[in-house]
């Protein structure tokens, strides 16, 4: 049945929003994500004798995908934390475990309104996402300073504990090493000697890590919702975790999301160096180039367990949903960095 | 993906066509289209074979790869496990079909990541123990390039791209 016509989700929504007369007036689903489910819901009802119209977005878990195992209820504590630390995100409304509600967990927020940067494969030297430069050094701004925040922000006194503190020394690389490797494990690509080798260089190499950050996991250009030059919400809290800032940072500064050559701007928006330094004066920190090559193998380890996932999800034949099948297709890609920049990594 | 069996793919694909997305055709002449090509890939699927040279080539490499692994041991006095010596010896790999040289060149894959982690395990030992890992990342380096070469260019964002309502 669809949602609009579902009389216990109508009952549902009124109740929670504590309205009367709810009616759903329109309903679709976001084709940007290739993880989470999302929905749009415009809504109308009575609440204090006024009319009120309102867009709500639910996010749901996926049957099955590229992030599995799924727990939506991180991404909503995550923003529910977050809400008072200056950090640009949509409000968190409510969460919500019961599958008989809407087939499976999920929770509901604000709808922010603006547009989504989509991006494509380009390699025109002139081409630009984002045409105008005012708004890309707006853009650019925010897109620091919400960084800035996300890094800075006490996660200790904002509950945020209970994503698993890795402590100080190796703790925060270790972990993340040990837990893309058990990712791997579960897709069934372990015992593929690129993996090994790389899982073997990072337990080698780990470097410390005293002061443990929040760490965003997915921030980067499409991970945010933009309107009139600035950013209004910084989006997909799905792989955030505690860890080192320098994960983030060679995050964003990956290829997939660069503009095409000559200019290389990470995200689309300022050159490597810019980005670099900007960061360093804002969040008081200095960068370090070891991690900065540390992280990105562990960052193309990432990008083979999430890979290797979708592949899994595919074969598994859990959803009809082709998108996981699709995504696999980029295994190849994924071992080429990783090789790559593997090879770099061998002090001989 | 590229480790799935073509059955699989296939009957995926086929899965979502006729159940998802032929229900949403309006145009029979369309939807007849669609048919022709579950209809098409039905039955050409069991013709689809992996690429037995890139196979041969990566149960060679593995060899060689193993043979590296087992230098560097002998010479640091570790036992080689019979697992992982095993997948030296000779193997006719002429009249074998795809599936069966992929189970040679997965078993190959797995002897050749135990003996990097035996090898993890025993670093201290193990002279070089670095260079050994470069040598072997080195070599696997040429059918990563091959298999890279094969991609071709995506086009996600007919994926993902939302068709405009009204």
């Amino acid at each position: 049945m669809a949602i609009q016509d579902d009389p216990g989700m109508v009952s549902y929504l009124a109740k929670k929003l504590g309205g009367e007369n709810l009616t759903i007036k329109d309903v679709w689903q976001n084709t940007e994500g290739w993880s989470m489910e999302t929905f749009s819901l415009a809504l109308e009802y009575s609440k204090g004798g006024a009319r009120v119209e309102q867009e709500i977005i639910l996010r749901r878990q996926p049957v099955s995908g590229l992030l599995e195992p799924y727990d939506v209820s991180t991404e909503y504590r995550v923003l529910s934390a977050l809400q008072e630390t200056g950090v640009v995100i949509p409000e968190a409304y409510w969460y919500e475990p019961d599958p008989a509600v809407f087939e499976r967990p999920f929770y509901a927020m604000e709808k922010v309104e603006g547009e989504v940067h989509f991006l494509t494969q380009e390699t025109d030297p002139d081409y630009r996402l984002i045409p105008d430069d005012q708004e890309r050094a707006g853009l650019a701004d925010d897109f620091i300073a919400n960084l800035v925040r996300i890094h800075a922000c006490d996660w200790r006194s904002l509950g945020l504990d209970f994503l698993g503190d890795p402590g100080p020394g190796k703790g925060s690389a270790l972990g993340q090493t040990e837990y893309w490797e058990a990712v791997i494990e579960r897709a069934g690509f372990r015992k593929k000697p690129l993996v090994t080798l790389a899982v073997n260089w990072l337990r080698e190499h780990t470097p410390d890590n005293d002061t443990v950050r929040l760490v965003h996991g997915d921030y980067r250009s499409g991970n945010y919702i933009y309107g009139e030059k600035r950013i209004r919400a910084i989006l997909d809290w799905e792989m955030t975790h505690l860890g080192d800032p320098h994960e983030d940072l060679v995050y964003v500064m990956g290829s997939l999301w660069r503009s095409p050559a000559p200019t290389n701007w990470v995200c689309h928006l300022l050159t490597e160096e810019e980005f670099l330094k900007r960061y360093e004066d804002k969040a008081g920190m200095r960068v370090e180039k070891r991690k900065l090559e540390y992280y990105q193998i562990l960052l193309d380890l990432k990008a083979v367990g999430i890979i290797t996932t979708a592949t899994r999800a595919f074969a598994a034949n859990k959803t009809p949903d082709l998108k996981p099948g699709a995504f696999g297709t980029l295994l190849d890609l994924a071992y080429a960095g990783l090789a790559q920049h593997l090879d770099g990594g061998f002090e001989v | 993906m590229m480790d799935t069996h073509f059955t699989s793919i296939v009957e995926r694909i086929n899965h979502t066509l006729e159940n998802v997305i032929a229900p949403e055709i309006e145009s029979p002449i369309v939807r007849g289209q669609l048919f022709a090509i579950v209809e098409i890939l039905n039955q050409i699927q069991e013709r689809f074979d992996y690429r037995h040279d890139f196979m041969v080539q990566d149960i060679q490499v593995g060899k060689q790869m193993l043979a590296t692994l087992i230098e560097a041991f002998e010479k640091a006095g570790v036992e080689t496990p019979e697992a992982i010596s095993s997948e030296t010896r000779e193997v006719d790999l002429s009249g074998m079909n795809g599936d069966q040289l992929r189970e040679v060149r997965n078993r190959m894959e797995a002897a050749v990541s135990t003996a990097l982690d035996l090898l993890d395990a025993n670093r201290a030992g193990i002279e070089q123990a670095e260079l050994v890992e470069k040598d072997v990342l080195g070599q696997l380096g040429q059918n990563i390039l091959r298999d890279v070469m094969l991609v071709r260019p995506q086009r996600f964002d007919k994926i993902s791209q939302r068709v405009q309502e009204d």
